[in-house]
């Protein structure tokens, strides 16, 4: 089973969005069966790999470790339940003809795709093929926020396109600069610079001095994919004006393969500098800033969608701020991604079922949420307290020991931290409590002509996510769960 | 081969000269024709480093800059900007004078903070590391500064140049592919840039940027 | 059978059949589920409340439940100190419960019925298990299950005010949780899956500062969700909001499972900082003072309980506050007395204040409004309601021969005793004669606020409809309030049995001392005799009535009115009742009052119509929670400027960044 298997399935799935079939349910049925074609092959390719030793494929081109097994098993999932949620999503908006057949196929060309540069970027070998996947992942899902014709959306993937480029450029700087280091060094030729697995082996003979430039640039340039605080300013608008299934893989995947990325880097520059606490330093300060400042904006946040955005960006700053407190916090921070992925899809799916009823996501209009559709309300409440670390989710489980790591060595930022998360967890509560309920008569009258809503698909997705959210975080308290994180992220902890 | 390496600090003169003009520059076709120039120089420089060092990788490289950044890129926005009927006068947010200083006062600092930079020395002569560091301060300088949807894309464009002709420094190329990948990433990268501002165009009536700030908080 | 593996099983029946009623009454949406859901759990809470009994009563000290292997091992152990305070969950969860059957079904538009009952079963299975877990991770998951069921329940029934109040409950709950949390990890040094008993070793280690730290912040935590001044804010507005069984559960065992993890915690710092107890004490008086105060001017039945919550609280962590001080500074008798009273003074607030909360509950579903200036003349139309009321509010204001004075007595008794023996020392002396004043003042006031309550409720004429056509409670509405009554004049007559259980070995880690003779016990008098001596009285006045006077002549009739009709209006309202406490501590609470008299008549300016409005506003919410309030909403509005939508600003961030950070790192 090699990689390239991957790719070419994609690839096929994205050409078939062309075919000139005049009915677009012909068109979702492809898509989602090309959906579970990939998640089967990615689940035979990556799950033996989770519980091996860390091994490399004998090519140069890909390889697949536990940390990249991983993060690919958390792509193919979200990608099956974007795809599934998709399907009743798109089938609606053709319906209400809000979109029309041209844009189906543009989804269905651009989703796939998207997922490839993804995959392209978790399996490679080669930083030059990292920094195109990364790259490639922007352009793919730019005409994805532009897919509505409002304006707003124009502008927000303007500001997506230029400001993430711009990131990834600065990020090809640093790319560049780490290759020049290896140059350098000697011990590497033309070839191999461009080599991870040869960076990591000869990290130890590289620069110091060029290694800290380079590891500056990467952090800031692909901190702005990641979403750090204050390069995150394009995240609200890209995120809340994209269609809902793709929000969700846009939080939830995309996110974590940016942060993926630094961390390979990161293993690069520990080896190189002999410590940890350098490049530690910037995942905390980073981190911390990238909680503080959403709990201000989500206080004060009148759009639910920018809302989750927000807290996508604080949930980063988590995880950044756990692998910044030392050699151990990735194991939380790996936790953390997982929890999230796995909870702001679900609520991202949510809000797309709201938005398809209420046609605004401005939190003001939305009203009556409980009465006119309750199972949404319900799964969204329930997957709220989730993602706000209610046990027994698997974010109590991060957390809980990522406060009990950082109390340790660093206590005054986690009681900011403690306070920052108190301030959103009120703030999310209260914004969708809000919608929930009305204020007086005259609003309860307005959505009374709404009739109640059924079960759909997107429901079914949202309680499998939620039910796995409960799985995974009791797992995740035990020994074995904690163990079993621990293998994972071996490939990427320096051991010094 | 030393006849053609007396071209190298022409042409990389050149580079610099033509991007330090192009904040200057408030037309949008002369800036476009400008980047042209400066990607064309961009261009010959790696010829004359592979006329005297023979890499052959480089090739590859001088053949998508040429084709891709002279010629391909500039028309397409040309076409685009046209089609949509832009304005081609173009605002900015601070005078052409002002900007000249500006300008000058990122070069000046750059030459000042080279001995931070000397890391990065190599076989090539200091002034292309100088003319690649000023080409992204200088980039990102345009996308600041100015106030149209054109400029910003000019802007992003100036700074690939200066991260190729970093990479042209320090590292000469990478395999055919990574070059590949890179080159095609910036036209597409581009394409769909110059494709977003047609529609912005169309639907704002303006290449103006103040439009899109609708989305705050 | 063998009483230990009787008294396991009890508790391992309390806990799971706590969630399986939930789960019944969540998914069985009819009158039978919820009569079948709220049954099962005054079922078995009453077990574990037998089991628990059984092993306070018992021989043994410590007693492990059971262990889930979860990796870390969620242990659930009891022993002396969290079986008193299981036995306070479990049995005032059975009455509840209880009255809940009844109960809920009144109000079955205004709240969900099934998820009130699933909330309600996890808010109890949360106390239960923070009283059982035995380490950090199973004491912290229980909490938030219990924090985070009460704010389901407190909105419950989805008004503005609910939400409202439910919301600031949520801040203040999680801030607190936060502050364990970091309070835990700063004591464990960093073994996050410490068992409760081993954090005693390891806090011996700790360096001074993060020790007082570590303090600090459990007296944050534990204090805020006990209602301790001045993190008591969010009490008053949610207690009320909440079903009145809800209230009587967060108020009357909640807060005292709060007590019970600061108890917990003290014991595991051997040796603490004199400031610290002095600190506890202040904070513990300044509640009581407080609460009282505003017991007196509220005119909302259910926040005058609340604020009597606060006022009680007060004092129990008074009385903590001076026993951490006497065990630093040699007087350990003193010390271990006053942590009895505290314990003792929790079972009984418990009792009493549960029974208040059900009976106002009983009132308000009579009356539809919670305002005491809509209530009156009750005591003619729910007699017997009205007679447990009389009882339980004159036990509330500390009165014999209830139990809650006996407590109070041992604490004053053991402070004017200790006096003489730290005479010397100065800022010892201070403290008693503050501790001593202290309860003066509050004992004065809190009878003034009872009599209040109970006066305006149940006396005189309704002042309302809805008041006068009110009906008794009956059935199981009733029972368990009856319960609670027929239990206050049982902890009245055998306090010193009470008292005597509750200093069984192992509740204070004692060094060997056998504390004073217990007042009651070895006085010449006994609370028993007392009681007696005060029924022989009634009846020996009443007996003698009907004897030597001439009942048969007797004819009832209505209160002399000077010939005009009495009117309810004619009444002492509650805010006129409080008049005189509002005006003479007026620096303090700050109570603004609007009178606007709109003229009737054009030729006479005196003929008016005139409006009295009385506000209070707490000065903590005043000085410290709208400052902050404010000063969030400003700090936001700041931060928001970021997001202007330029993208040229946005773009400049990145680059401003990339430059300080390459200054700063290289």
């Amino acid at each position: 089973m090699q990689p390239i298997y991957l790719f070419l399935a994609l690839l096929v799935i994205a050409s078939l969005a062309y075919i000139p079939i005049k009915s677009e349910q012909i068109l979702r049925q492809i898509s989602l069966g090309g959906a579970v074609l990939y998640t089967i092959l990615a689940g035979w390719l990556a799950i033996p790999a989770l519980f091996a030793e860390p091994q490399f494929y004998s090519q140069d081109w890909w390889f697949l470790d536990p940390f990249a097994a991983f993060f690919l098993v958390l792509i193919s999932f979200l990608f099956l339940s974007a795809s599934i949620v998709s399907y009743r999503y798109i089938g609606h908006e053709m319906h209400e003809r809000i979109i029309q057949l041209k844009q189906v196929r543009l989804y269905q060309l651009s989703l796939p795709l998207f997922i490839l540069s993804m995959t392209a970027a978790v399996l490679t070998n080669n930083i030059g093929v990292l920094w195109v996947a990364l790259e490639a992942t922007t352009l793919t899902t730019t005409f994805l926020v532009a897919f509505y014709t409002k304006d707003a959306s124009l502008e927000a993937a303007w500001k997506y396109i230029l400001i993430c480029s711009t990131g990834i450029a600065l990020g090809l700087l640093g790319i560049l600069m780490f290759a020049f280091a290896g140059n350098q060094a000697g011990g590497l030729d033309a070839e191999s610079i461009f080599n991870l697995a040869q960076l990591r082996e000869h990290a130890t003979t590289f620069l110091p001095e060029i290694v800290r430039w380079a590891f500056v640039f990467i952090f800031i340039g692909i901190g702005t994919k990641v979403g750090f605080v204050p390069m995150h300013t394009w995240l609200p608008d890209a995120h809340s004006k994209t269609p809902s299934p793709i929000s969700g893989i846009l939080s939830g995947v995309l996110l974590n393969v940016a942060l993926y990325t630094i961390l390979r880097f990161k293993l690069v520059a520990d080896l190189s500098l002999g410590n940890t606490w350098w490049t530690e330093r910037f995942f905390l300060v980073f981190g911390v800033m990238s909680i503080v400042l959403p709990a201000f904006m989500i206080y004060i946040q009148r759009n639910y969608k920018r809302m989750l955005a927000y807290s996508s960006i604080e949930h980063m700053g988590l995880a950044a701020f756990a692998i910044g407190l030392g050699p151990f916090g990735v194991v939380p921070a790996m936790m953390h991604l997982v929890g999230h992925a796995i909870g702001k899809s679900m609520l991202f799916f949510g809000s797309g079922e709201i938005l398809m009823r209420y046609k605004t996501t401005k939190i003001e209009q939305v009203r009556q949420l409980l009465k006119t559709s309750p199972y949404t309300a319900v799964l969204f409440l329930l997957g709220l307290l989730g993602l706000l670390a209610v046990p027994p989710s698997a974010l109590f489980a991060s957390e809980f020991l990522m406060i009990g790591y950082g109390m340790q060595s660093q206590w005054i930022l986690t009681l900011v931290v403690l306070v920052a998360l108190t301030i959103i967890f009120v703030s999310m509560i209260r914004h969708t409590l809000t919608m929930f309920y009305a204020h007086d008569a005259s609003e309860s009258d307005a959505s009374s002509h709404m009739h109640k809503e059924g079960w759909t698909l997107t429901h079914t997705v949202m309680a499998a996510h939620l039910l796995l959210l409960v799985v995974v975080g009791v797992y995740f308290l035990t020994i074995p769960g904690i163990k079993f994180m621990s293998g994972i992220v071996q490939s990427i902890s320096a051991n010094l | 081969m030393t006849s053609v390496g007396m071209f190298y600090p022409l042409f990389i003169g050149g580079l610099l000269f033509a991007s330090v003009l192009i904040p200057m520059i408030l037309r949008r076709q002369l800036m476009v024709r400008l980047y042209a120039i400066a990607s064309l120089c961009l261009a010959l420089a790696m010829i004359v480093t592979f006329l005297q060092e023979g890499v052959t990788h480089l090739l590859f490289a001088i053949g998508a800059t040429l084709l891709i950044k002279v010629f391909a890129i500039p028309m397409i926005m040309e076409q685009m900007a046209k089609r949509v009927g832009a304005s081609t006068r173009l605002v900015s947010k601070i005078r052409p004078t002002t900007t000249l200083f500006l300008v000058i006062g990122v070069l000046v600092l750059v030459s000042l903070n080279s001995n931070h930079l000397a890391v990065f020395a190599t076989v090539q002569p200091t002034y292309v590391l100088f003319t690649s560091i000023s080409l992204v301060l200088i980039g990102f300088l345009m996308m600041v500064l100015r106030r149209d949807i054109y400029s910003e894309i000019i802007g992003f464009l100036t700074l690939e140049n200066g991260i190729s002709l970093f990479s042209l420094v320090t590292v000469g190329s990478g395999s055919l592919f990574v070059e590949g990948g890179i080159f095609s990433a910036i036209l597409v990268g581009a394409v769909l840039m110059t494709l977003l501002s047609r529609r912005i165009c169309e639907l704002y009536g303006t290449e103006s940027t103040d439009p899109l700030r609708e989305l705050t908080d | 059978m063998d009483i230990t593996l009787l008294i396991q099983n009890g508790i391992i029946v309390s806990l799971i059949g706590t969630v399986f009623a939930g789960l019944i009454g969540l998914l069985f949406n009819n009158a039978t589920g919820r009569v079948l859901s709220y049954s099962l759990l005054a079922f078995v809470n009453a077990i574990g409340a037998v089991a628990s009994f059984l092993f306070l009563t018992g021989k043994e000290s410590v007693s492990v439940i059971g262990t889930i292997p979860f990796g870390f091992d969620v242990m659930f152990r009891l022993d002396i100190l969290s079986s008193i305070f299981l036995l306070i969950v479990t049995t005032i969860s059975a009455l509840c419960a209880m009255y809940a059957i009844v109960y809920v079904a009144k109000y079955e538009k205004v709240y969900h019925l099934p998820s009130l009952a699933m909330a309600t079963a996890l808010f109890i299975f949360g106390m239960q298990s923070v009283l059982l877990s035995m380490n950090i991770a199973g004491f912290m998951v229980s909490w938030e299950i219990m924090s985070v069921a009460s704010f389901f329940l407190v909105m419950a029934d989805k008004e503005k005010a609910s939400i409202k109040a439910a919301l600031f409950y949520l801040v203040m709950t999680h801030l607190g949780a936060g502050a364990l949390f970091a309070g835990f990890f700063l004591l464990s040094n960093g073994k996050l899956l410490a068992d409760l008993s081993s954090l005693a070793v390891t806090a011996q280690a700790l360096p001074p500062t993060s020790a007082i730290l570590a303090l600090l912040l459990f007296l944050f935590g534990f204090g805020s969700k006990a209602g301790l001044v001045p993190f008591h804010v969010w009490l008053p507005e949610a207690h009320p909001q909440a079903p009145s069984h809800i209230s009587a559960l967060m108020s009357g065992v909640m807060l005292k499972v709060a007590v019970y993890g600061f108890l917990r915690i003290i014991s595991a710092f051997p040796m603490m900082p004199s400031w610290f107890g002095i600190l506890v004490m202040v904070l513990g008086l300044l509640s009581a003072v407080f609460g009282v105060l505003y017991a007196v001017i509220e005119t909302d039945i259910k926040r005058t309980l609340a604020y009597s919550s606060i006022e009680n609280i007060g004092l129990i962590f008074t009385m903590i506050g001076l026993a951490l001080y006497a065990f630093n500074n040699q007087q350990p008798m003193l010390g271990e007395l006053c942590l009895i009273t505290a314990v003792f003074h929790s079972v009984v607030h418990a009792v009493f204040k549960s029974g208040l909360f059900l009976t106002a509950g009983a009132i308000v579903s009579e009356t539809h409004s919670r305002s005491l200036e809509a209530m009156g003349g009750l005591a003619k139309r729910m007699p017997i309601l009205s007679g447990s009321f009389l009882i339980l509010a004159l036990s509330a204001a500390a009165l014999p021969p209830f139990g809650v004075f006996y407590g109070e007595w041992v604490f004053l008794q053991s402070v004017v005793g200790a006096f003489f023996v730290v005479a010397t020392n100065p800022v010892f002396t201070g403290l008693l004669i503050a501790a001593l004043a202290g309860f003066a003042f509050v004992g004065g006031l809190a009878i003034f606020a009872m009599v209040k309550l109970f006066a305006i409720a149940c006396l005189g004429e309704p002042r309302t409809e809805q008041a006068a056509h009110a009906k008794d409670a009956k059935g199981l509405l009733l029972t368990p309030i009856i319960i609670l009554t027929g239990l206050i004049v049982l902890f009245g007559a055998f306090a010193p049995n009470l008292l005597s259980i509750l200093r069984a070995d192992g509740l204070v880690e004692t060094q060997g001392v056998s504390p004073m003779i217990l007042v009651p016990s070895g006085g010449s008098v006994t609370p028993m005799f007392l009681m007696g001596l005060l029924i022989l009285c009634v009846g020996l006045v009443w007996s003698l009535r009907r004897l030597f006077s001439n009942v048969k002549n007797e004819r009832p009739y209505h209160t002399w009115d000077c010939g005009q009709p009495i009117t309810s209006g004619m009444e002492y309202t509650a805010t006129a009742f409080s008049a005189p406490i509002r005006f003479f501590f007026r620096l303090v609470l700050r109570a603004k009052k609007t009178v606007i008299a709109t003229p009737l008549l054009a030729t006479n300016p005196w003929i008016a119509k005139r409006t009295m409005v009385v506000e209070t506003n707490t000065i903590f919410s005043q000085y410290m929670y709208e400052p902050i309030g404010k000063g969030m909403i400003w700090l936001s509005e700041k931060v928001r400027k970021i997001q202007n939508g330029s993208i040229q600003l946005y773009l400049a961030l990145i680059f401003i960044t990339l430059i300080v950070a390459l200054m700063i790192a290289l």
